[in-house]
This record gives structure tokens, sequence and C-alpha cells, in this order.
């Protein structure tokens, strides 16, 4: 039934068509990015932005724009007097303690979101607005309502991160897989136990990612609010500098602000890596 | 029809550290008009890469393909590609994934509909991708294929990621259009029995990119899946697969012991 | 790379009443449940007005709402804001665009932009409003820049997300197939890359927004961020607050009466 045939080239090839036209950019990428590493880019990058910063403010001359050494100058004596650490922790205090707030505030909404569309609806208006209003407003209303102090900070930050918590324990809770649930019927678990290995470590993801959200959109409206109504504090301190004419100092503080949130939302998104690897792989 | 020349085809791998390898040594093969042919192989055999070279989406280091057809005058043969995933467009309905891929924009349709009954589907033609199962999906990409009529049909392992009830049911989906139109087919599988059942012809690659051996299929058409005389051949062909797998794992234990 | 995650709320999962299923477009449990949050938010700012004695009641905020509009000052300012805001934002889209789509494609780029962008996120708004009203003073380069400046990392990072996640094998497809380069365009780049250019676009406008409020409070001789600090100097917080509703108007008519139907018709397909 078979037969081996080895082809022959019987009659002579005909005159050689062009070969298929080559997938100009579609086809498979066989180079690997055999460009320079990423932190030599970056580094660059950052060199030439440097470079023309310290260009534009030599041109200008006048200290409203000050030279990068300047900037860099004020920074250090923020960090090396103990300023940066002082206000850094105030400021980060207060988020924290918003942060808690909006913990205890967002975890049952988002509970009751997450196990009914009713309440999905209900809160979805003002979450909206809560997660979307100005930061303008945010720090007129700390300021108007609870004067100069750390109070108004705390709270707005507790409004700006309650939605991203709720949102994402609703997502959490609506995420316990119906599956789960059952075999924890057919197995005769307790509510107890449900709760704490079925619900628990969903609701622990779904927060923490809320606050990894939420995170650096609640700083900024915290700083703001210092800006306008606090004695202590990040913010507080780039509005004195404005008053003052400082602008390297505002611009120092500023630096160390990014560079510091930068570093904790690194921080965050690495121990979310750790801690719910598993989720990860599921993900 | 269409013909399909293979002649002398290399092609050479070379990687970040400069190793090459050479994925295609010498590939001499001619694909006749109107034949479904199947290409086989272990892993590493290349032969996804003659697919990728033959259909224009890789190119090769040297050597010729090419593609005849009757009906052009043009050397553009118009080709026909089922992959191993459905590749819908997730944004447009079935029907305008067939459409997406004709040349001519007005009087397809009839075409493209007709292909969709032949695959069972001709009623979804207004859902999205989203909507269908994998199989469903799988068959609207065969239908799509079909449906532009090309001169040369090229199929990628097109049922690998299925269950086996649902390829089963797509090869038989499969050679009833084929029968229906009997475009030159070129048809890349890991499933030996799957060739013998589907192929008149299969081209065996060994490892390194040669051709091994070429083994006509004469059995009568359609073919059932529980017909004896497929199964005895299958058991040939796939001891013989055997043994070739068997050599080339020597091989490479072979290379690694004495790299 | 901090991406911007959605934080509006998915549109709500509405559950069929039992009985009856009524096929208008409004679902009556969602209009309770949003007439039911409104009228919750009324008692709240009730409570509030007694609990604290500067709060402003809504009959006196509605009432100098009407007040500002028979002065002109309502629909005038808002049009100059207007201005500002849809100038620097077209700037910033553009320019966001171009180097968004630079930085999917070309990893050099991307490499070089990234921290620069990231800083971008990270800044708070109120630097550059501080900033531009010291440099440029009360012009409106003041307000136009700090739009530009906050809404730009926003479209790039978006931007530059979208297209990178243009489906490499669905192009191999269309190239298989010989499919023409402008079909590839229309027909596969395009949609892939609309749905996250809607999100950059309402990323930016929130940002912008911001932007726009605090350079026209600290650095302005008009537009809806002045008038509402002229209330708020004068000690007058009924006027402050009613400017408080345009900001809050605005921002929900765009995003939920124009972007947030825009963004769903343009990804229907994924969840049809």
């Amino acid at each position: 039934m078979t037969s081996t045939v080895v082809p022959t080239p019987g009659t002579p090839p005909p005159a050689p068509a062009p070969p298929p036209a080559p997938a100009s950019g579609a086809g498979p990428r066989r180079t690997r990015s055999g460009g320079s590493p990423r932190w030599l880019v970056s580094l660059a990058a950052i060199v030439t932005a440097l470079l023309a910063w310290w260009l534009v403010a030599a041109a200008i001359g006048d200290a409203i724009v000050p030279s990068p050494l300047a900037v860099a100058d004020r920074m250090a004596d923020i960090v090396v007097t103990g300023a940066a650490l002082e206000h850094f922790v105030a400021s980060i205090g207060k988020i924290l303690a918003g942060f808690g707030i909006a913990v205890l505030v967002g975890i049952p909404v988002g509970f009751l979101m997450g196990r009914s569309a009713f309440w999905t609806a209900y809160f979805s208006l003002p979450l909206f607005v809560l997660g979307n209003v100005p930061g303008l407003t945010y720090a007129v209303f700390g300021l108007v309502v609870f004067g100069v102090g750390a109070t108004g900070p705390v709270v707005v930050s507790a409004m700006v991160a309650v939605p991203f918590i709720a949102i994402n324990v609703a997502e959490g809770v609506r995420s316990v897989d119906g599956h789960l649930l059952d075999m924890c019927r057919a197995f005769d678990r307790s509510p107890a136990a449900v709760a704490r290995h079925l619900y628990v470590p969903a609701l622990t993801t779904f927060v923490f990612a809320g606050v990894r959200y939420g995170f650096a959109m609640a700083w900024k409206v915290e700083a703001l609010t210092e800006v306008f109504g606090a004695s202590s504090g990040v913010g507080f301190m780039i509005r004195r500098a404005y008053q003052e004419f400082q602008v390297a100092d505002m611009l120092a503080w500023t630096m160390l602000f990014i560079v510091l949130m930068v570093l904790i939302e690194r921080g965050l998104a690495l121990a979310e890596k750790r801690l719910f690897s598993w989720r990860k792989d599921l993900a | 029809m269409a013909s399909i020349e293979i002649r002398n085809l290399v092609k050479t791998f070379t990687d970040a550290r400069g190793h090459e390898t050479r994925v295609l040594d010498g590939i001499d093969l001619t694909l006749h008009g109107e034949t479904f042919t199947s290409v086989v192989g272990p892993s590493g055999s290349g032969k996804t890469t003659l697919l990728n070279i033959v259909s224009g989406i890789e190119t090769h280091t040297s050597g010729t393909v090419t593609m005849r057809s009757d009906a052009r005058a043009s050397d553009d043969a118009k080709v026909g590609y089922v992959f191993q995933d459905p590749r819908l467009l997730p944004w447009r309905t079935v029907m305008q994934n067939l459409g997406f891929v004709q040349d001519v924009r007005t009087g397809w349709q009839e075409r493209a509909r007709h292909y969709l009954d032949l695959v069972g589907l001709g009623h979804l033609g207004d859902r999205f991708p989203a909507q269908l199962s994998g199989g469903q999906q799988q068959r609207v990409g065969i239908a799509r294929a079909f449906a532009v009529e090309p001169d040369v049909l090229l199929m990628d392992e097109p049922f690998s990621h299925l269950d086996a009830m649902t390829s089963r049911t797509l090869r038989e989906h499969l050679e009833r259009i084929w029968l229906e139109s009997r475009r030159t087919v070129m048809f890349v599988t890991h499933d030996v029995t799957e060739a013998v059942q589907l192929s008149d012809r299969i081209v065996v690659l060994a490892p390194g990119g040669r051709v091994h051996e070429i083994i006509d299929v004469d059995l009568p058409r359609p073919r059932r899946a529980s017909d004896p005389a497929v199964a005895v051949l299958q058991a040939e062909v796939l001891a013989r697969f055997e043994a070739l797998e068997a050599q080339a794992a020597e091989a490479r234990a072979l290379a690694a012991v004495t790299a | 790379m901090t991406t911007t995650p959605t934080l509006v709320p998915a549109a709500a999962t509405t559950a069929p009443p039992a009985r009856r299923r009524r096929r208008s477009p409004v679902d009556p449990v969602q209009l309770a449940a949003g007439a039911a949050a409104i009228a919750t938010i009324l008692l709240g700012w009730w409570a509030a007005t007694l609990a604290g004695d500067r709060v402003p009641s809504l009959g006196e905020t509605v009432d100098r709402l009407g007040s500002e509009q028979a002065l002109g000052e309502l629909w005038g300012n808002l049009a100059i804001s207007m201005n500002r805001f849809v100038l620097g934002l077209v700037v910033a889209l553009v320019v966001g665009a171009a180097l968004g789509v630079l930085m999917g494609l070309s990893r050099i780029a991307d490499h070089a932009l990234a921290d620069l962008t990231m800083a971008g996120l990270a800044a708070p708004a109120v630097i550059w409003a501080l900033l531009t009203t010291m440099w440029f003073g009360f012009g409106w380069l003041t307000p136009v820049t700090t739009v530009f400046l906050a809404a730009l990392p926003f479209v790039m990072v978006n931007i530059a997300g979208a297209v990178r996640a243009v489906p490499a094998d669905l192009v191999l497809m269309a190239r298989a197939f010989g499919v023409s380069r402008t079909d590839v365009l229309r027909h596969i780049i395009a949609p892939a890359v609309a749905g996250s250019t809607v999100a950059a676009v309402r990323f930016a406008i929130m940002s912008a927004w911001n932007g726009l409020l605090l350079a026209e409070w600290f650095g302005s001789t008009s537009g809806v961020g002045w008038r509402s600090r002229y209330w708020y100097d004068a000690n007058q917080l009924d006027g402050f607050l009613a400017w408080v509703v345009v900001f809050v108007v605005f921002l929900v008519v765009v995003d939920q009466l124009v972007l947030g139907p825009v963004e769903r018709r343009v990804t229907r397909w994924r969840t049809a």
C-alpha cells in the first residue's frame, strides 16, 4: 500500500521566481534586542535632560529658574538636616492613617457591592465622585472643615482611597469562585472556615491592589491638601518655599517627593508579586 | 489549480551568540495541484518553518520556492492559511472576518456563506468570536481560508489545540470541503495518524530539516477513522515514524555526550 | 512602570427582576439605586450643614449659582476655562500620542523616556501650577502649560501601552493572506488601539481638569478656578461651593455622558 518515493528532480527547474516577499516588519523578529541595556539608555536620557536643564538655567541666569546644581544642593541639605525625614514621615503618617480609615470603610462597602447588583448601582455614583473630584476641592474642603492641621489631610486621603479599596474589594468578592463555595458546602465546611480560607485570601489580594493603585493618587491629593492647610509635611514645605520665592527649595522637595513615591510604588509592586505570587500564576 | 515547487531550500538561523543552526537543510519537494500533502516530523524537523517560508511569513536563506497557478498570470498565487489558533479579529463578526481577507470588495458574501455552511456555522455569521467556542472559532478559521478560494492552502497543525472529539469532527469537515474544491493543500501536523487519514501524500522530515521519506497514501475517499484499512496503514506509518523518532533521540543523546 | 488603572466603577451588573423582564434601556434597579444614592448624598449634605457652622446649605448654593449666572459670571468664566483646557489638552494629546507611539514601537525610546514619564505621573499637579505662575505670571500661558504638563504623561503611558498591545499574531495572519497594509492598519491596529486611546483620553482629561483649576486658582484673573477662589477669599463659602458643583457636574457630564458611552461602544466586542 505504501511506496517510498524519493523525489527526483525531473524537469529542469524553471526560471527562479523571486523569493516570497519578506514580511517586512510583520515577520517574527529573530534579532534579540541587541541594543544597549536598559539602564544605560535610561541613564543617558536622564543625563541629557539634566544637561538641557542646566543650559536653560544658565541662559536665564535668574534664581527663578534654578540650576540643577542648586536644587541638588538644597536636596542634600534637606536630607542631611533631617528636615526630609521629619516632613516625609509626617506626610506618610497622614496617608497611612487615611488608608487605615479607607480600609475600614471600604471593605464593608465593597463587600456589599460584590454581593449585590443593587448596592453596586447605589455606590457607583458616590464612589465615582469621590474618586474624581478635583484635588483643589478636596484641599479647600479639608481646610474649611478641619482648619489647619493634620485632620484635613488624613480625612482627604481616606476619601480619595475609599473608591479604590471598595471597588477592588467588590471585585475580590465577585471573584470568589462559586465552584469553590460549592466544594466547601459539599465537604461541610463551617462558615468560619469558608471565611478564612476563601474570602480572606481573595480580599487581601484585592485590598492590596487597591492600596497599590490608590497610593499615588492619595498621596498627591494629600500633599495638595497640605499645601493649603497643614503645619507639617511635604506640601506644607512646598507652600512655604513658594511664599518665600525659593524655587530651588520647591523643586528640591518635589524631587524628593517624586523619588520617594516611585520607590514606594516599586516596593508595593514587588511586595504584591512576592506575597501573591500564587495569584499571579492564576491570573 | 496550483503547484508548489521547492528546490534546495535552506534556512539557517543565527542566534545572538553567532551559533548557526540549520533548520532546513536542502529541501527538494513538489506539491502537485489537487493533492493533499501532509508534512510530519519529530520536533526540530523544521516543518512549521517550511510552511512559513512557503507562505511568505518567513524568509529563507537559499533555494527557491515557486508557486505556479494555472488560473493566474502573475506569480502571486493566492494563499489561504489556517493557524494553530484561530486568529480571528475579535472586534469583527464572523462574516466580517471572512470578508477581511478577501481581495474583492463585493460579491464575496455568497461564497463566504457557502463555506460557513460547509463547516456547519452558517447561522452564526453575525456573532463575535468571543461568543463562539474554541472549536467553532477554528472552524471559522478554516472557512475563512477556503472562502478566498486560494490556489494553495497552508495549514499549521490546525487541530492540535482542540480536544479529541472536536478534532475528529473538524477533520471530517475539512475532508468534505476539500473534496468539493480539491485545492493544493500543505498540512503540517505532528499527528501521524491524522496525516494518514487526511492526505494523499505524507512527507516525513527528519531532524535537521531533511526529507526523510515520502509516503503515498492510496486509500479511497472519503475516509472514515473507523475504517480498518485506514487503521492498518496508520499502524504501519506510525511504526516507521517511531523508528525515526528513536533514531533522532539516539542522535541527540550522542550529541549531548560528545558535546 | 506605573500603569493607570481604570478607577471608574464598571457598569453595574444588573440582575433582571425575577418576574417581568422589561426590554427598556434604563434598568429600573439601577435607576432606583441611583436615586437612592443621590438622596443619601443630599441627606449627608444637610447633616453637614447642621453639624458644621460654615457649611452652606444646598439652597444657598443653588441661589448663588443662579446669581452668578445672572451676573454673566457663570458662562463667561466657563468659556474662558474651556478655551484654555481644550488648547492644553489638544497639544498634550498630539505630543503625547506621538511620543507614546514612539515608546511603543521602539525599545530604546521606551527606555529613554520611561523614567521621565514616571516622574511626570508622580509629580503633583500643584507644582506645575505654582511654577508656571512664578514663571509666566497671570497670563493664559500659565493654565495652558499646566494643563499640558498634567495630561502629557498619562497620554504617553496609555498610548505606549496600546501600541505594544497590538496583537502581532493577527498582523501575521493578515500578511499570510496578503492583506494590504492599509487594511491592516484600519482593521487590526486601529481597533486594537482604540479602546486604550479612549482610556488615555479619559485619564488625561481628569488630570488636565485638575491642573487647570489649580493653575487658575493660583495664577489667573479669570476662569472657573479664579472665580471659585474669589468667593473663597471673600469667605463666602456658598459661592465657593457653587463652583465646586460646576467642577463636578462638568466631570460627570464629560465622563459619564460622553466618554463612557464612547469607550463602551469601542470595546463592545470584548464582552459581546
